[in-house]
């Protein structure tokens, strides 16, 4: 049950890669992924506007599909609703695609210094639309580092017209998080606010890959057409997450985490350890640039310096959660699978002047147990990308400093370029350096690795 | 007795006279994915018109038209050109169900209110139509580019709407005693 969800949502923090750009969106309007991608994964303005409309193009939507959709009852049977039933479409093309990842990993630390991986990811990644306001997405690993894989993102949307209030429902990956790696030209490593564990409270929570959950958000564009607000409140599970690969193989760390999973997994439920779910609230507003919704968007579908969207986006989130931990009692030790109320919060800032965007935010976890003992880690990220002359080359780099109150602080430096030498086929590479009191974890040993995506 | 003659004979003055004296068009172009599916039309006109007969189709479960401009007290046929059973009903404006037939029989179904009435098919889901049921005359169906002319219009100040698929937009109009007026929808 728990170990079996627990195991679902585990995967390398160092990943080959998640799904990221949508085949499926490409070959239903019969464009490129750089449409709404600066370089896959990373979304420009217009796909972050696409997706925000439940993955429908902000304006002419019904005029650029070239695979049109499969009518379920004609459009007028709505008329007839409650006597009827409200009619649908669903794809009438391929929604699936297929997504192949191949890598090499230097590591001076560890057994093997270099290996390749192979063929080290297929995943199926799909996204569609459902009438006129409900959407689905999700990606499913075939296998992953030789490994069978699993369900990651997977939800369905409603948008309602106003876009004033939407629902999404599954596996979601909260708002109410500082950065998606999924979306990053570094997510290869996942974001540090994202998966660092609070380890001397047995705090394994973490917002990647995704919680199971229902996420109702919403916004409205700012005066003409411009920027604007988007909001979002969620409820979720609150499972382990990636912050488990972190600390795989780190003595006396690991053991603790086995130990709260074979706890949870005899005593939780089928996915969640309590009955306590985790909230949590998001909102952000963006001054200048393409609306949140795509008004002011073109009609067509451009190809070039559709990055360009000068704008400012400042943004706060608060999450609260309930987790199991190892509580100290006269009695001594005793899990309790709600020893731990935490919470994170953040602001975050994403800045676009032309060719440049720089983003970063700042995180607190704080953590309290029921025996009193109270943890706190704060982690700082900044990351800029700069598109070249020629935009099939993208640099970025990331620092992340993280300062915990157990301990000495550690910062980490993250390069990458993206090389799209072909419109779906991405080769990067990326490196991680470590330094200041680092934890001795494998999870931080300076790395380079080299990845060949392939998508389809 | 008396009433009803001096309503007939003020009813063919109105059609017959009244628009043909001073009249004008109105010509323009709309926007649309398939600018024959519109239909533009004058809202309300001065005058009281007659509707007269039209068909709808139905072949390889596709009614044809997809959109029929009338006049109230039009009726319309509907007829089944598949060798397979349809049915029709309408929903909107005016609602009825002429029940499941198969083909070469032929029923109908007159129009007397006016709006949009949605034409659906009980045994194939799939099948739209659309009977826009109108006051007056003064209705033109695009082209394939968009372009529409609708001729001999009464001088004078007039909502005309562009219907396409259900949805309505709409722009005042001053037709002048002669000539033509220009619009673009």
């Amino acid at each position: 049950m728990m170990a079996s969800v627990l195991l679902a949502v585990t995967s390398a923090v160092l990943l080959p890669g998640r799904a990221l750009a949508i085949p499926a969106f490409a070959r239903k309007y019969e464009t490129s992924c750089v449409t709404c991608h600066v370089a896959p994964p990373k979304l420009n303005a217009f796909g972050r506007a696409f997706k925000n409309r439940g993955y429908r193009m902000p304006k002419d939507d019904e005029d650029l599909i070239k695979q049109k959709q499969v009518p379920l009852g004609a459009p007028a049977w709505k008329k007839v609703f409650p006597k009827g039933v409200w009619p649908a479409d669903i794809p009438g093309g391929e929604f699936m695609s297929i997504n192949f990842l191949a890598g090499s990993t230097i590591n001076p630390s560890a057994p093997v210094t270099n290996e390749f991986d192979g063929l080290g990811q297929v995943s199926l990644l799909m996204g569609g639309t459902i009438g006129e306001s409900l959407s689905f997405f999700g990606d499913f690993d075939l296998f992953e580092n030789g490994e069978p894989g699993g369900i990651g993102r997977a939800y369905i949307q409603y948008n309602h017209p106003s876009h004033w209030f939407n629902v999404t429902l599954g596996q979601i990956q909260p708002r109410a998080q500082p950065f998606i790696g999924d979306l990053s030209l570094t997510g290869q490593t996942d974001y540090l606010a994202n998966v660092f564990p609070t380890v001397t409270t047995g705090n394994f929570f973490s917002f990647s890959p995704h919680q199971r959950g229902i996420e109702t958000w919403g916004g409205r564009e700012g005066p003409k057409g411009k920027g604007g607000l988007l909001w979002a409140a969620g409820v979720v599970n609150g499972e382990f997450g990636d912050a488990q690969d972190a600390v795989d193989g780190v003595p006396g760390v690991s053991d603790l985490l086995d130990e709260l999973k074979t706890h949870a997994a005899e005593t939780g439920g089928q996915f969640d350890m309590n009955s306590g779910k985790d909230f949590y609230f998001q909102g952000s507003y963006k001054i200048g640039g393409l609306g949140v919704f795509g008004s002011g968007a073109p009609s067509t579908l451009q190809q070039t310096h559709n990055w360009r969207d000068d704008s400012l986006t400042l943004g706060g989130y608060f999450y609260r959660g309930t987790t199991i931990a190892l509580l100290d009692t006269p009695q001594g030790e005793v899990f309790d699978n709600s020893g731990n109320r935490f919470y994170k919060t953040g602001v975050t800032l994403d800045w676009w002047f032309k060719d440049l965007n720089i983003f970063g935010g700042y995180q607190l976890s704080h953590d309290r147990l029921k025996d009193g003992r109270i943890a706190k880690v704060g982690i700082s990220t900044a990351e800029a990308n700069y598109v070249l002359p020629w935009p099939w080359i993208q640099p970025a780099v990331r620092f992340e400093n993280v300062k915990p109150d157990f301990g000495p602080s550690f910062h980490r430096t993250t390069l990458s370029a993206t090389l799209l030498i072909r419109a779906n086929m991405m080769l990067k590479f990326q490196g991680t350096v470590t330094r200041g009191s680092v934890p001795d974890w494998p999870f931080f040993d300076d790395q380079f690795r080299t990845t060949l995506r392939f998508v389809f | 007795m008396k009433q009803q003659v001096w309503r007939s004979l003020l009813a063919i003055v109105s059609v017959g006279v009244g628009p043909g004296l001073f009249a004008s068009d109105i010509e323009g172009t709309v926007t649309a994915p398939s600018p024959s599916e519109v239909v533009v039309y004058v809202e309300k006109a001065p005058g009281t018109f007659k509707g007269e007969r039209a068909v709808i189709d139905q072949q390889n479960k596709v009614f044809t038209p997809y959109v029929l401009p009338v006049l109230v007290g039009t009726t319309v046929e509907f007829r089944n050109g598949d060798n397979l059973q349809h049915n029709v009903f309408g929903v909107g404006a005016d609602e009825f169900n002429l029940g499941n037939w198969t083909k070469g029989i032929v029923r109908q179904q007159t129009f007397s209110k006016p709006g949009d009435v949605s034409i659906l098919c009980n045994v194939h889901p799939e099948m739209e139509a659309h009977v826009l049921v109108l006051q007056n005359p003064y209705f033109a169906r695009p082209d394939k580019s968009g372009t529409f002319r609708i001729s001999n219009v009464p001088p004078g100040q007039y909502v005309l709407r562009a219907w396409y698929r259900g949805k309505t937009k709409k722009q005042n109009v001053t037709v002048p005693a002669s000539g033509s007026v220009t619009v673009a929808l």
